[in-house]
């Protein structure tokens, strides 16, 4: 420590000190005074319409992207929500499922782990086909083919998409709240809306709406929607829960299906691959990729399906928990049927093929997206 | 004769006719699923199937208006008078224009037959062959047929949307099997 006092009079050094001493106190008041600044900046920009929300959900504060700044989702509803994944009730009822102006009604029978089994009553078309889902596999029975489609799932599937449901709800991407209560088939139920967090939407996009029991976890009324309205809506209109239900695990086994269907598995080998070039290299093609997707949608995953010669690349598509699907195959003989580029959509499932490198693609696409959305994606395929 | 019993795949006139019997729900159940058959490989008959019911629809969402109890009677009385007035007229236009007709093929009969049968058969098959849009295989192959390959990759999905429990995979099973008349997404 030097003791400027002690210094003679006139002294250089005394000099420059002094000047040191004048500069270091200028920077630190320049700094201090632009971090101040910065902080009323930022506190101006913050969005006042959901600064006020109180912030009660335990184990899920949003993080700090920016997306998830504003809202948040209800830790009662989100548990709700959880807890239909986890649900090991049995019950059996009637439930009826209404897309547009079609409709179908199905006997229900539910189980533990998810297991779910629906043998339709109508429309004639599916009347006695039977759909399974057990923690493991789908079973697809029809009946006017006679013929029981098998899929096999990896283990921990259904816990690995409510992981990423958590996530979603965790990072503020989705919107869980709880908006009501209203009985269904006899059943005080919880309503609880699933929206996507867009930013300049208050309280996002509405994807789903659900009627869950309670005590029970099961969901009794599933509204899937989009940002044009309800897609579809399943409810039921008749359950019993429990021992009276007369619903045993056998239900949800293959041998519960009429013995001489022949069984097919629909897809030998799926595989989730890391990359579209590892796709590629499976499925032996190029493949074609959107140029245009539909607002909020990000590709979720790539997987290759085998069946028989063909391999097919799967690419799934979501946007919070609305999904749409596209799969590529090289078609392999010539004249083929499969028509050129669409002119106008066709809901639900659509194919057709395009020229690539020299080979020609059968694209097909599956998903609810809107008519404009689907023809311009569809149209973009590069 | 038309064998209703069944349809060949590609046999659109024989499903023509039945039409009308399928979108009024007086088919038998066989028939009814052969024809449906026939229409998930077919996109012309499915276009027919949609403009049927539309019209159909369009029908039975008209007004429906009152009459009067002796408006069929007064109605029928005025078009009687018309008739009346009219009938010399027409029986005379009739009988000149059959005579025409007559006269024609008449001439016609007396141009050799060989030729213009050869004629209109090179013909036919040049039509056939060089014009597109009446070609049969690439109509065929430009209609949306859905295959095994489609088939696969349905059941595909539906196992997808099975796996999550907020997929609803009944309202899939429906969305993938929907009409192109439902495409307006419209609220149920």
């Amino acid at each position: 420590m030097i003791n400027i006092y002690l210094l003679p009079k006139g002294s250089k050094i005394k000099y420059a000190l002094g000047a040191l001493a004048i500069v270091v106190c200028t920077a630190t008041s320049v700094v201090s005074a632009k971090a101040q600044l910065g902080r009323t900046f930022k506190r101006a920009h913050k969005p006042a319409a959901h600064a006020s929300r109180p912030l009660r959900g335990y184990g899920y504060r949003p993080s700090k992207s920016k997306a998830s700044q504003q809202v948040y989702s209800d830790p009662r509803a989100v548990n709700l929500l959880l807890q239909t994944f986890t649900s090991h009730a049995f019950y059996k009822g009637v439930q009826h499922t209404q897309v547009g102006s079609q409709i179908s009604v199905q006997n229900v029978m539910g189980g533990p782990q998810g297991r779910l089994r629906l043998d339709y009553i109508s429309p004639p078309r599916f009347a006695g086909d039977v759909m399974v889902t057990a923690p493991k596999t789908f079973l697809h029975y029809i009946s006017t083919k006679q013929r029981t489609y098998v899929t096999h799932w990896p283990a921990g599937k259904r816990m690995r998409i409510a992981t990423r449901l958590r996530t979603l709800i965790r990072n503020g991407k989705l919107l869980v709240t709880q908006t009501g209560w209203q009985e269904i088939a006899g059943v005080n139920c919880t309503i609880v809306r699933i929206a996507r967090n867009v930013a300049g939407v208050p309280g996002g996009v509405t994807q789903r709406q659900v009627w869950i029991d309670p005590a029970n976890g099961i969901i009794l009324r599933n509204e899937r929607w989009s940002p044009a309205g309800i897609q579809s809506v399943s409810y039921f209109t008749s359950i019993d829960m429990g021992g009276a239900s007369g619903v045993t695990m056998r239900d949800f086994t293959v041998a519960s299906l009429p013995a001489n269907s022949h069984r097919q598995r629909i897809i030998n080998q799926s595989t989730r691959v890391l990359s579209l070039e590892a796709a590629e290299q499976s499925a032996g093609i190029h493949v074609l990729l959107p140029a245009y997707i539909p607002a909020g949608y990000h590709i979720n995953g790539i997987w290759t399906v085998h069946h028989g010669k063909l391999t097919s690349v799967l690419m799934r598509y979501s946007a919070g928990v609305n999904h749409f699907s596209i799969f590529e195959h090289q078609v392999l003989r010539r004249g083929s049927s499969y028509p050129h580029p669409p002119l106008r959509p066709r809901a639900g499932v659509q194919t057709w093929r395009q020229e690539a490198d020299g080979t020609t693609i059968a694209i097909t696409y599956i998903g609810s997206l809107a008519p404009s959305d689907q023809i311009t994606m569809e149209r973009s395929f590069r | 004769m038309i064998n209703r019993k069944n349809i060949p795949n590609d046999n659109c006139d024989m499903a023509d006719a039945l039409l009308p019997q399928f979108v009024a729900g007086e088919l038998s159940a066989r028939q009814t699923w052969q024809l449906e058959k026939h229409l998930t490989s077919c996109r012309d008959c499915s276009l027919k199937v949609e403009q049927l019911r539309q019209t159909i629809g369009l029908l039975q969402n008209c007004t429906k208006l009152d009459t009067s109890d002796d408006f069929m009677a007064k109605l029928h009385a005025r078009i009687d008078a018309v008739d009346a007035s009219a009938e010399d007229f027409k029986s005379s236009e009739q009988r000149t224009s059959f005579r025409d007709i007559f006269k024609r093929i008449g001439s016609v009969r007396r141009v050799p037959g060989l030729p213009i049968g050869v004629a209109l058969g090179v013909a036919a098959v040049l039509m056939i062959s060089l014009i597109p849009g009446i070609r049969p295989s690439q109509s065929a192959a430009n209609a949306y047929q859905p295959d095994a390959h489609t088939s696969t990759v349905v059941e595909a999905q539906l196992a997808q949307t099975a796996a999550d429990p907020l997929g609803d995979a009944a309202a899939d099973q429906l969305v993938v099997h929907q009409d192109s008349s439902t495409l307006d997404n419209s609220n149920p």
